[in-house]
């Protein structure tokens, strides 16, 4: 586990510890999403997933604790490819609101780490379309 | 079959322990189905058994979106048709399932690593991995360190032919034919915890014939005190070569010793690699041009010179110099410090000036500083 320097590690503390559902409910999107596909980052998130009054904070918290975890790692400074549009280990984020900003991109590190949180929080990581199929003979009409 | 070893130790529930095979049983077990399927199948056990990615069984079923049970059932032999109690195959679907997550980890794994270039060194080492496969032979590539051996069979061929089917295995220093055995059986995915004998039959088992061995770093075996144990190792290899009719590829940077011994202990072994590639002695311009040219940098023609505070340098020379005397890694550290020096002057990309000024840097820094003069 990654050490989280004291600010960070205060503010990710007191968002926790009173916006935990929300928090959880980003790490969980964040964690979808870099099982998917290779990288992850601020641009792939929806941007209404949380509300806009406390969208900064847990969004922000949400990133570095799972970086604390050693769940995401950034990619380094030095990673370019062109084909996947990052440049400098950042991507530009298209959102409306981000004003095309650079984030920095990450990519899921520890896969069982991640299965090994969501079963500690309680959370299925099941894809959305691999839900048992129904025996539709034995249904009674 | 499920293997019957004792788990020893209060620290049971590891991904590696929700795979309760070794290659060699899972070999067995699916020998009733085609290559291409019990390789797929092999391919998804050596990813997640794999200690660097490791993933429990329940938590690759989740990724392909079966259910752990089916997976437990294909790999013990298990997997049966209901009604006929036949031997059943695994579906088209889940085939599909493991290709793409197999391609996703990989790629998300090597994401932000730095980048193989394909120098004609590098494509001469996949051909040579090639006929092996094809040939079903063994194929011997030698040369000297750092003109990019390694890198080109661990971090590009395995990688992207490991359809269950390439083995890669790195020799370690000083271990003899037990250490030798023991690489083996933990590349193969078979625990080490054996004696040597059972260990090379156990191995022997998970080899098929479509199956290719890459050995690293063969060399190392002859750096042991008990005079013999290279040649032992050599004939292991070769036994295992003989029963499995596999291919084979090993990778030495010193062939001293084999070729020495190629028409007396080991001529058997040296008549079997039919196909012998060495290497340039050293990096080879081409291997260069092609890794300056991935750098945006053009190769610098004779002549060119480039000054840097007040000191004049010819880059071609330079770069020879370090391609004769230090290898490929000596030019690519240059780089990356020129990425530095780029980034300084707030620049993405390097120019010669910068090249040359981490050049000037790193030799002052290999020399002694007298401050009492």
């Amino acid at each position: 586990m990654i050490t989280l320097s004291s600010p960070v590690a205060d503010t990710a503390r007191a968002v926790a510890s009173y916006k935990h559902e929300l928090l959880v409910k980003v790490m969980t999107a964040i964690v979808k999403k870099g099982l998917e596909h290779t990288y992850v980052f601020p641009g792939d998130l929806p941007e209404d997933i949380v509300e806009m009054e406390h969208r900064q904070g847990v969004t922000s918290n949400a990133w570095n604790t799972l970086r604390s975890l050693e769940i995401i790692e950034p990619l380094p400074p030095s990673f370019n490819n062109e084909s996947l549009q990052i440049f400098g280990g950042r991507k530009q984020n298209k959102n409306p609101s981000a004003k095309l900003r650079w984030n920095i991109v990450y990519r899921l590190s520890n896969p069982s780490a991640a299965y090994a949180w969501a079963r500690a929080n309680n959370i299925s990581l099941d894809k959305p379309d691999t839900k048992p199929a129904i025996q539709t003979e034995l249904i009674l009409v | 079959m499920t293997e019957t070893n004792t788990i020893v130790g209060s620290n049971v529930n590891t991904p590696r322990t929700s795979w309760p095979w070794s290659r060699d049983t899972l070999v067995q077990n699916m020998s009733y189905m085609p290559p291409e399927e019990s390789e797929a199948l092999l391919a998804l056990f050596s990813w997640c058994a794999d200690p660097r990615h490791p993933l429990t069984r329940d938590e690759a079923a989740n990724r392909l979106g079966f259910s752990p049970e089916t997976i437990y059932q294909l790999m013990s032999g298990k997997y049966r048709d209901p009604d006929t109690r036949e031997a059943k195959r695994p579906s088209a679907a889940f085939l599909k399932a493991i290709k793409e997550f197999l391609s996703t980890e990989s790629r998300r794994f090597m994401l932000g690593k730095n980048e193989m270039v394909e120098t004609p060194t590098a494509k001469r080492i996949y051909t040579a991995c090639d006929l092996a496969r094809e040939s079903q032979t063994v194929v011997f590539i030698w040369g000297p360190s750092h003109i990019g051996k390694t890198w080109a069979v661990e971090r590009y061929y395995a990688p992207r032919n490991n359809h269950g089917k390439t083995i890669y295995c790195r020799m370690r220093a000083a271990s003899g034919l037990m250490g030798m055995v023991r690489a083996m059986a933990e590349a193969a995915g078979i625990s080490n915890k054996s004696n040597t004998p059972d260990l090379i039959r156990r191995i022997k088992n998970a080899t098929t014939p479509n199956t290719l061995w890459i050995l690293d770093e063969v060399h190392l075996l002859a750096n042991t005190y008990r005079k013999g144990s290279f040649f032992g190792c050599m004939e292991v290899m070769r036994e295992i070569y003989d029963e499995t009719e596999c291919g084979m590829v090993l990778i030495f940077t010193i062939l001293d010793d084999v070729k020495a011994a190629s028409q007396q202990e080991l001529q058997q072994l040296w008549r079997r690699g039919v196909h012998k590639v060495p290497l340039p002695d050293m990096p080879t311009r081409g291997d260069v041009a092609a890794i300056l040219k991935h750098h945006g940098l053009d190769f610098p023609d004779k002549g060119f010179k480039v000054t840097v505070k007040g000191v004049t340098d010819e880059p071609r020379e330079c770069i020879r110099q370090q391609a004769r005397f230090n290898g490929l890694k000596a030019i690519t550290e240059r780089i990356r410090y020129a990425y530095k020096m780029a980034s300084k002057t707030g620049s993405e990309k390097i120019t010669w000036e910068n090249f040359m000024e981490a050049h000037f840097t790193m030799e002052k820094q290999a020399t002694i500083q007298k401050d009492w003069d």
